[in-house]
């Protein structure tokens, strides 16, 4: 059991430098929950008071950031000043490291979802650029050429007055202000507002289907359309048409 | 500090004699697909994190391990022209009152599709047994103290995954930030009882090495004295950075330039090194020039593996 409780108190101490802060301040009293003995509450204790324990806590925030950084540059990036706030709290309601990169980054979307509904965060850009880049995202973890494959005969006999379902290799997405614009200055960093876009109403196709991913305005009806088949809605023949069309629903 | 000797019988390391030379590696990385696919004759092989290529949902998933496809694609690609190695993070095997049989048995797997020569993992732990069959991420990799406890420990768990992965296992020396007091025993004489109790091999990371010394002020050349570089299979290079006064393993662009002197150092010395991997992580392909400063850095890894006692003549 010692060795056991030797590594959960490390491992707490190095997702918790107010732990360490609180060892430092007073004694090892803080670790009397911990089965340990004598030698582990001393190396504990020397361990708290080292630069190294800093590095370990900086490591522990770097690990959990950099996937989601890397992922949802474009939310990063928006998220601005507020990082560090919007961290500290999805780690507080997420205390424990999930099992796999997806798992920590569709929830940490829908942390971020959740508090713009609750009025936390108030940056407009921030939910269409976060649906743009999971939408984007999911669709980067299908395999291209086996995914392509395995709708070839589908996308062949797709109709307008048959069943459909969408091309697993697309995604759409709906912004308020111009969104190459957007992209743009995303990807450079440019600080906001960015009141270059255009306000309006557009919407994207987020296109995997091709060697290369492509970003293409889309139509708001194809897109309506798009988003009600995927919804599993039943969509009219005129409605299934565009989608038949551009290539965007195979046969189900 | 308790140095008696350890008791350990001598390994007679054929199994480690017997591997291929294969020259000099890279590890993969998600930037790197357009690379592989122009410059894959830079390589020798690729070393990969097979952990990175699924999906783990955890015990009592089924299946517990899905493939991550699109990365999956690519494998196939790079396997179809050069070997591959192996290099997990997942297995955690200073984990006390965890062995996680079914990971190795995926190792065992990938192993088997892929031809991985060797595999290996870290001398870490970086998970915790949880409440219920899911064991906790501990967020980060934490070395072990270097005690005969933990020793035997890890000993027994090397046994068991030489017997379900049939070629030779290998384990990376620590990079470690805190400096435990009261260990029984140094590192060199760790790893040494290690490999002789186990019957592993050492991957050794000699940018590890060097962020050690720098941190804890010991000449990295002392410890590569002090351990036995018969045990070494592999050889990690890489750079790091700066931060909050310490020099850290961040693999921050090219490799470090003391790196490359304890690397000509170690391929000398080394009898049974079969390839050198070289690391970046992945935002800092910039940072090292893009494609160019990569193969700038296989290049210099290839002038020290030229020197190798056995490849003179």
């Amino acid at each position: 059991m010692s060795l056991l409780a030797f590594q959960r108190a490390m491992a707490d101490m190095a997702a918790s430098p107010a732990m360490c802060r609180r060892i430092l301040d007073e004694g090892s009293v803080v670790l009397s929950g911990y089965d340990l003995t004598p030698i582990e509450l001393r190396r504990l204790a020397s361990a708290a008071d080292q630069r190294g324990m800093r590095m370990n806590c900086m490591l522990y925030r770097n690990g959990r950031l950099s996937p989601l950084v890397s992922q949802l540059p474009g939310t990063f990036h928006l998220l601005g000043y507020r990082l560090r706030e919007v961290a500290e709290a999805f780690w507080a309601e997420n205390p424990k490291v999930p099992r796999g990169v997806p798992g920590e980054i569709r929830r940490f979307a829908a942390f971020v979802r959740r508090r713009v509904a609750e009025g936390l965060l108030d940056e407009p850009l921030l939910p269409e650029v976060l649906d743009w880049e999971m939408e984007t995202y999911e669709l980067a973890l299908l395999p291209p050429e086996r995914t392509r494959a395995s709708v070839a005969d589908a996308a062949a006999r797709a109709r307008p007055d048959a069943p459909l379902r969408p091309h697993p290799l697309v995604g759409v997405a709906r912004f308020t202000r111009e969104p190459f614009a957007v992209v743009r200055a995303l990807a450079e960093k440019r600080p906001l507002p960015y009141d270059h876009a255009a306000p309006g109403e557009y919407h994207v196709l987020v296109d995997f289907r091709g060697a290369q991913r492509g970003l293409a305005p889309l139509d708001a009806a194809v897109a309506a359309a798009f988003r009600a088949l995927r919804a599993g809605e039943p969509l009219p023949p005129e409605s299934a048409a565009p989608l038949v069309a551009q290539g965007l629903a195979v046969a189900a | 500090m308790d140095t008696a000797p350890f008791a350990a019988p001598t390994a007679d390391r054929a199994h480690l004699r017997a591997l291929p030379r294969l020259g000099v590696g890279l590890l993969y990385v998600p930037s790197l697909p357009r690379f592989i696919h122009e410059h894959v004759d830079a390589l020798d092989y690729m070393a990969i994190v097979p952990d990175r290529f699924w999906v783990d949902d955890g015990p009592g998933a089924g299946p517990r391990f899905r493939d991550f496809d699109r990365q999956v694609e690519l494998l196939d690609w790079v396997a179809a022209r050069k070997p591959i190695v192996g290099h997990s993070v997942g297995l955690s095997i200073g984990s006390a009152e965890l062995f996680d049989v079914e990971h190795v048995e995926q190792v065992a797997r990938w192993q088997a599709r892929y031809g991985f020569p060797w595999h290996s993992d870290h001398l870490s732990f970086n998970r915790l047994p949880g409440m219920d069959a899911h064991s906790e991420d501990a967020g980060l990799a934490i070395p072990v103290p270097y005690d005969r406890e933990v020793l035997e420990m890890i000993a027994e768990r090397v046994r068991r995954v030489r017997e379900i992965v049939p070629v030779p296992f290998l384990l990376e020396n620590n990079v470690y930030y805190v400096d435990l007091p009261g260990q029984e025993m140094t590192e060199p004489e760790f790893l040494d009882g290690l490999c002789d109790r186990g019957g592993c091999g050492l991957l050794l990371d000699i940018h590890n090495v060097y962020v050690n010394s720098v941190n804890h002020g010991f000449d990295a050349r002392e410890f590569l004295r002090a351990v036995d570089l018969r045990n070494v299979v592999e050889v990690h290079i890489a750079g790091g950075s700066e931060m909050a006064g310490m020099y850290t393993d961040s693999h921050a662009g090219p490799v470090a330039g003391p790196v490359w002197d304890l690397l000509d150092e170690v391929v000398e010395r080394a009898p049974n090194l079969c390839g050198i991997t070289f690391e970046f992580e992945d935002h800092y392909l910039p940072a090292l020039g893009g494609h160019d400063g990569v193969l700038r850095e296989l290049e210099r890894a290839r002038q020290a593996w030229a020197r190798r006692p056995a490849a003179e003549g």
